[in-house]
Order: C-alpha cells, then sequence, then structure tokens
C-alpha cells in the first residue's frame, strides 16, 4: 500500500464533496452549488450500461462457477504459467546450492565414516607418471617408463581398522590380532592395550607380508564390528633409484681403489687409499641398508588395528538408561544439524525470493500506474 | 463449480456482491477503457479473478466492494498496458442522444463528454470510481492505495478541472 498521508481537507472542497454525493443520492442541494450538482448528473448519465447480451452470458459463467476457459482462453493469465515456472526455478535453484554446499569445498565432512574406502598415495616413478591412487592388494601396477619395465614396480602398501567391541572384550580382541599376526608370518611393531573402567582400548601396528596382507585384514574384521577400515598404495619404486645408484658408484669406487691399493709402493700412499677405502665401503654400507628398509617396507605392509569399546556396551552389552540418553542426544543433534543445514540453505533463497516478488509487485504497479497515465488522448474509432 | 459453494467464510456471497455491482465494475471499466467490447472481457475476468480469490477477502482491510474494484482495476489496468505493447486506443464513438433530447442538455452532454475524454488517465479514473462506479470517497481510497481525505482531495481536483474544462467549452 502506498503511503498513506493524513491531512485535513478544505473545508469549501468538503461542502463541494457533500454536494456531489447528494446530488448523487438525489438529495437537495444548495442553490450556489446547482451548477456542480448538475455537472454529476451529467457525469453520471455517462455511466455505461452493459450490453444484455453481455449480463447473461456473465451470470451463466457465474452459476457455473466461472469455468476454466480452454487452454485457448483468452482469458486465462500468464500468471498461471509463471507460477510452475517460478517454483520450477526455485527447486532447480535451491538443488545446486544444496549440491554445493554437501559437497566440494563447503562440504566438513565432520563425521566419521563407518566404512572408508581404499585410500591410496601415490608419487611418481622418477622417468614415469604418476599411478592411479587404489592400488589393489594384487599385482603392481604396469611400469610406464623404459626402465621400469625391467623390474616390478615397488608398491608400499598400509592398512588401518578401527574394531568395536564390548568393553569387557577389549582385551581378548587385542590378544587375537597379535595371534593373527603370528599366523599370517607377520610380527608387532608396537601394541597398546589399556584396561580398567575408564580409557578401555587397544592400539595395535602390525607388519604383516605384502602378499598376505588381504586374507589378515578379513580374518582381523572379522574379530569384531569394524567401525572404519582403509587401506592405501604408495608406489615407491622412484625411491630405490638414489641408492643404487650410491651402491653402484661406491662399488666401482672400491674396485678402483683396491687396484690402486694394490700398486701402492710407499707407506703413506697405502695410507691414504686405506682411508679412501673406509670411506667407500661406508657408503657401500649406508646404500645397503637404505635398500634394505626399502625392501622391508615393500615385502611387509603396516596394520594399524585400533580397538575400541562399543557405544553401547558401556554394562556389558545391555542398553541402559545412559545409553538412552546420550543416543537421544546423538540424535537431536543430528537433527539440529540438518535443520542449520537447511535454514542455511532456504533463508537465503527465500530472501531472494521475496526480494523479487516485492521487486515485481512495485514493477508491476508502476507499470499499471503509467498505462493509465499514458492514455491521454485516444483516436477515435 | 455450483452456486451454494459461493458463499463464504469471509462473511460475503459471492453472488450478491456480483448482483450488486456487476453493471458497476462495467462501467468503471468501460470508462477507463473506453471500448465497450474490451470491457465485457475485462468485466468478466475480473469476477472470475475475485470468484477465485473470494477466499482471500479480509474485512479488516475493507468492503467487498471495495476489494472487488481492486480487482477489477488491476484487470484493467493489466488490460491497457497489453494494449500499449500492442497498438493505440481507440476510443468509440459517443452514442447520439434522442431526438427529443433537449438542445441545451445535448450540447452539455457533449461538452462533458468532450471534458471526460481530455482527462488525464488518473483523474478519469477517479471521475469512474465516483460517478459510474458509485464508490463512496472510503472505498475509493481502499481501491487506490490512498488515504480518504487525500482520495477526496484527488477527486475534487478532478470534477474541478471536468469543470473548468465543460465551461471553457461552454
Amino acid at each position: 500500500m502506498r503511503l498513506i498521508r493524513q491531512q485535513t481537507i478544505p473545508v469549501e472542497v468538503e461542502r463541494e464533496l457533500r454536494a456531489v454525493d447528494a446530488a448523487l443520492a438525489g438529495e437537495p442541494v444548495e442553490p450556489e452549488l446547482a451548477e456542480l450538482r448538475d455537472l454529476a448528473l451529467a457525469l453520471r448519465a455517462e455511466r455505461a450500461v452493459p450490453p444484455e447480451q453481455f449480463v447473461n452470458a456473465l451470470d451463466a459463467r457465474l452459476e457455473a462457477g466461472f469455468p476454466k476457459p480452454n487452454a485457448s482462453g483468452s482469458s486465462k493469465s500468464p500468471r498461471r504459467h509463471s507460477q510452475p515456472l517460478a517454483f520450477a526455478t526455485a527447486a532447480a535453484a535451491f538443488l545446486v546450492v544444496a549440491v554445493v554446499l554437501t559437497s566440494g569445498p563447503f562440504s566438513s565432512g565432520g563425521g566419521e565414516p563407518t566404512t572408508k574406502e581404499p585410500v591410496g598415495q601415490a608419487e611418481p616413478a622418477r622417468g614415469g607418471s604418476a599411478h592411479p591412487l587404489a592400488v589393489p592388494a594384487g599385482p603392481a601396477p604396469a611400469p610406464s617408463g623404459a626402465a621400469s619395465l625391467q623390474e616390478p614396480r615397488k608398491v608400499e602398501r598400509a592398512a588401518s581398522i578401527t574394531l568395536s567391541t564390548p568393553r569387557n572384550e577389549v582385551e581378548s580382541v587385542a590378544d587375537d590380532v597379535l595371534h593373527t599376526a603370528d599366523r599370517y608370518g607377520g610380527f608387532v611393531l608396537s601394541s597398546q592395550v589399556s584396561g580398567g573402567d575408564r580409557d578401555v582400548g587397544a592400539s595395535i601396528t602390525l607388519r604383516i607380508p605384502a602378499s598376505r596382507l588381504q586374507a589378515a585384514i578379513a580374518d582381523i574384521s572379522k574379530l569384531a564390528h569394524v567401525r572404519s577400515r582403509s587401506q592405501s598404495a604408495l608406489d615407491i619404486t622412484g625411491r630405490f633409484a638414489t641408492p643404487r645408484r650410491q651402491l653402484a658408484d661406491a662399488t666401482a669406487e672400491r674396485r678402483a681403489l683396491l687396484i690402486q691399493l694394490a700398486r701402492a709402493a710407499t707407506a703413506n700412499e697405502t695410507a691414504s687409499i686405506r682411508a679412501r677405502l673406509k670411506l667407500a665401503n661406508d657408503r657401500i654400507d649406508a646404500a645397503r641398508a637404505t635398500l634394505r628398509r626399502l625392501a622391508r617396507r615393500v615385502t611387509y605392509s603396516s596394520v594399524s588395528v585400533t580397538v575400541e569399546p562399543g557405544p553401547n556396551t558401556a554394562t556389558g552389552g545391555s542398553w541402559s538408561v545412559g545409553d538412552a540418553l546420550r543416543d537421544a542426544a546423538r540424535v537431536l543433534g543430528v537433527g539440529a544439524g540438518v535443520l542449520i543445514l537447511s535454514l542455511a540453505v532456504l533463508v537465503p533463497i527465500s530472501l531472494l525470493v521475496g526480494l523479487g516478488w516485492a521487486a515485481r509487485r512495485a514493477y508491476v504497479r508502476h507499470a499499471r500506474v503509467a498505462a493509465l497515465d499514458a492514455v491521454e488522448k485516444p483516436a477515435t474509432r | 463449480m455450483p452456486l451454494p459453494a459461493t458463499r463464504e467464510r469471509a462473511g460475503f456471497v459471492f453472488e450478491d456482491l456480483y448482483r450488486s455491482c456487476r453493471d458497476d465494475v462495467f462501467a468503471y471499466i468501460t470508462t477507463l477503457l473506453r471500448d465497450r467490447t474490451a470491457a465485457e472481457d475485462v468485466t468478466a475476468l475480473a469476477f472470475e479473478r475475485a470468484y477465485r480469490k473470494r477466499k482471500s477477502f479480509r474485512r479488516e482491510r475493507g468492503s467487498e466492494r471495495a476489494w472487488l474494484f481492486g480487482i477489477a482495476r488491476n484487470a484493467a489496468l493489466d488490460e491497457l498496458r497489453r494494449r500499449r505493447r500492442l497498438a493505440p486506443l481507440l476510443v468509440e464513438p459517443a452514442a447520439c442522444g434522442t431526438e427529443a433530447e433537449d438542445a441545451e442538455h445535448a450540447v452539455r452532454r457533449v461538452a462533458v463528454r468532450s471534458a471526460l475524454a481530455e482527462l488525464p488517465g488518473r483523474d478519469r479514473e477517479l471521475i469512474a470510481l465516483k460517478f459510474h462506479a458509485g464508490l463512496d470517497n472510503a472505498e475509493i481510497a481502499r481501491v487506490l492505495g490512498v488515504s480518504e481525505t487525500n482520495a477526496g482531495t484527488m477527486l475534487h481536483r478532478a470534477i474541478e478541472r471536468i469543470r473548468k474544462a465543460c465551461n471553457e467549452a461552454d
């Protein structure tokens, strides 16, 4: 509604308006306002009367409850076409915003997934290209460089498993994990098992022969409920190149020094060659040690196993009132999160739609009045 | 939809409103459009819209008569907009008076008709609402979205204009 400005109406104006009303009502008018009365009556005489045929047709439509015209009907409002389109546009915008917010850079990923997909890391081998991130436990990826054709790729594999079990079974599950490592020819790199009323849990790091990794993981997964599991594969073929080159260089130098030593004539010369031989031997040992470490990373896979007490097994498996309250709080928290996310999407969209609606209303109102002003002096038909 | 459904929870019977306002709405729209054929279409459209929106009527916002004329006004102005985009408006020739009509009245009638045709659109709408639709000042104010005082002032100004035009013609 437009701005309403209250103001007092002049007495003379009010008097004349009253005279107009009286004239239209057929009441007497003051003699000095007779001209105004005549004008009012003349104006009313210009009132158009609807033709009888039109009146009858309109009456019939009223009787029928103003049935909707056909698609080709002239009175069909274009607004009715635009409303579904507007709703469809709003829905599409909502979906786009929802997708953008729930994926990509806006997604926080705060929740812990129950099962993680295998995630691998790869480093590009020298002279080759990077390999796919997820590398199955089967044969190593196909080589891409000419040098790589001579030997298989060196892939380091790792796995991480989180098991959930009743609080009183954490220690036995941890023992089973250790036995599994033994059974598959692996060994325990570290093990930490906590007991008591609080902080119950186990954290174990195993080394399992890479060739038997999948079977070991399958067995460990059977020990308790798997809360999460992930695997990774890292191509470290390129890391072998440097120590191998260092080993070759040092071996060649040692061979040359041995020849020089055999030909040495003086004591000083012999001592100098022996010192250089010692350095070459050290370099050979260091390179071999590096190669051994790398080979172990390929031969044995690292498996991290975490054993946690289950969320509803604090009292040995029975579901208590405390558990119910915790679950209820979790449900409420998730519900609140969903509500906040929904509001984050809906509020801006609603604001935009509201602004658009208000702008359209203002435009239509302005355009209507402009149309009224534009019809000043029509041509005579 | 059968007629009994026209009784509204808002407190009025649509059919009663239709019977009491049909001719007034037609007269108002005809004056606004200056085209009787188009006025028939727009009048029918206005009543159809009112019928479909009848549940949205709120008495606290004004009388049902003012509400109906608000709908009719929008329909008529939409028609004017549409015509503006398509072609210039044509005005129908005025009907000739009867032979028995007094000569003075005939001259007066021509002068009034001419003055009405020369009025700006907003003034002509006010004249139409007052003299052809029979709305009181409060209802005119509600239809135009202004205060009653403002509506009275605007109406008086329009009457003054047409009075002046008639006097000049005389």
